[in-house]
């Protein structure tokens, strides 16, 4: 194809440059400014080509295989740096700036263990992140089977991890029967551990009071089908312009001074809740409390 | 209770303090020998050279992580010894990845336990191994 000098450059002779279908181009006109012109067009000749190599690439299963596979290596890279490499250091923190404060508290002014505090919280409070990630980013890649798995027996594992926290807090948990529930069991006594530890979180002044409960409430129903599971607390709540917010992660809608959690709960169960197959949300009014409701598969038969 | 003789194999001189201080404030009786790498932890085992007259410990808090010859390694020899084989290994290490564990118990490690994040945590932790492997357990005579 042969172009006039202007036609080199128009949007048109761009266009056909990009297509990749010119094999030749011959440009007419005045030495110097068609060179200028040849050197303009080949440059976005190679462009072209670039770009659709580039476009190619992405398209390319192989290609997106290998990237995906680099991109999971390097995830399961960062996650043993979390779990292992990270904690090394962290644990050096937390520990001696307790024992510091344990061995030579007393000899210490006033100020210098507000400081030591503040080093020795935030050392704790990395921890806390930490592994809070690290279950966070194993959902997927560490999650089993869907099985019948009793979600009472569920509520007891989660209720017995926390027992320190219920203690401290003096918390009263009510209970509803709930179904058998198809589930991977480790991952069920997660999602109760984070929502009932919320719950016991955001509480504010007063003890917890947590709910747990179900629709549909009758026993003779739960067969096929799914489960709605809510777990009510009467405690700080929170307003429903945040709804969708907080099941992301790191959202706080509290100051540090007001809780102390790390963000990562209700993300933790969301992920969770969506592996399974339910779907989750919250309502709440602030001061007035708050319910976190998911839907689960109900198993067939008894586990 | 006796006092037990424990062999610590740990190469951070962090995580030494803290077993030590872990033992002491949790009351455990203890003479506490520290390996800092795996070759020293074979030799005290095997009671070659300066290690002559080492005393066969009631049990091993074994790091996997090791410099030179690693926990793993140290593990699987200790196992593999016809006598020294039924003393009890308990691995103490930062990691938690499941290929350290399933690995740890292949070799035939007693526990595998992570290391606490907390001094007070680690107390907890010796004083239950403690009441485990020295009260409630028990565990041959001599040697």
């Amino acid at each position: 194809m042969v172009l006039g000098p202007a036609a080199a450059t128009s949007p048109e002779g761009r266009a056909l440059l990009l297509g990749g279908g010119l094999d030749l181009l011959v440009v007419l006109g005045a030495p110097v400014a068609a060179r200028a012109r040849v050197a303009a067009a080949e440059d976005l000749v190679s462009l072209g080509t670039i770009l659709q190599e580039h476009v190619d690439a992405q398209l390319d299963p192989e290609h997106q295989a290998t990237e995906l596979e680099r991109a999971r290596a390097d995830l399961q890279l960062f996650a043993y740096a979390a779990s292992h490499e990270l904690q090394e250091p962290l644990r050096m923190v937390a520990s001696y700036t307790e024992l510091l404060c344990d061995e030579f508290g007393d000899q210490l002014d006033p100020q210098a263990r507000r400081y030591l505090d503040f080093a020795h919280d935030g050392a704790r409070r990395m921890q806390r992140l930490l592994a809070d990630l690290l279950t966070y980013s194993r959902i997927q890649s560490r999650g089993g089977p869907l099985r019948p798995v009793s979600a009472d027996a569920a509520v007891d594992g989660a209720l017995e991890a926390l027992g320190a926290e219920v203690r401290r807090t003096h918390a009263t948990i009510a209970r509803a029967p709930l179904p058998a529930v198809l589930a991977d069991e480790r991952q069920l006594v997660q999602l109760f551990e984070a929502l009932l530890s919320n719950a016991m979180t955001f509480a504010g002044a007063a003890p917890p009071q947590v709910r747990i409960d179900c629709t549909p409430p009758d026993p003779a129903q739960f067969a096929g089908g799914g489960v709605e599971i809510r777990v009510t607390d009467g405690g700080l709540g929170f307003d429903m312009r945040h709804a969708e917010r907080i099941f992301d992660v790191f959202q706080r809608l509290h100051t540090r001074d007001e809780i102390d959690g790390t963000g990562m709960g209700l993300a933790i169960a969301r992920r969770i809740v969506e592996r399974h197959g339910g779907r989750i949300s919250a309502v709440g009014e602030p001061g007035r409390g708050a319910t976190v409701r998911f839907t689960l598969p109900v198993a067939g038969e008894g586990p | 209770m006796k006092v037990a003789d424990i062999l610590l194999v740990e190469d951070n001189p962090g995580d030494v303090l803290l077993v030590r201080k872990g033992l002491e404030r949790a009351r455990i009786a203890n003479r506490l020998t520290v390996a800092t790498d795996g070759q020293q932890a074979l030799d005290i085992l095997f009671r070659r050279g300066e290690h002559a007259d080492a005393v066969v410990p009631d049990l091993v808090l074994l790091d996997l992580n090791l410099p030179g010859i690693d926990g793993r390694e140290v593990l699987r020899q200790i196992k593999e010894h016809e006598t020294l084989r039924k003393v009890p290994v308990v691995v103490l290490t930062s990691s938690d990845a499941e290929t350290d564990i399933l690995r740890s118990y292949e070799l035939h490690a007693n526990s595998f336990i992570r290391k606490p994040p907390t001094l007070d945590a680690l107390q907890q932790v010796l004083q239950v191994l403690s009441d485990y492997w020295f009260v409630i357990v028990k565990l041959p005579e001599g040697e």
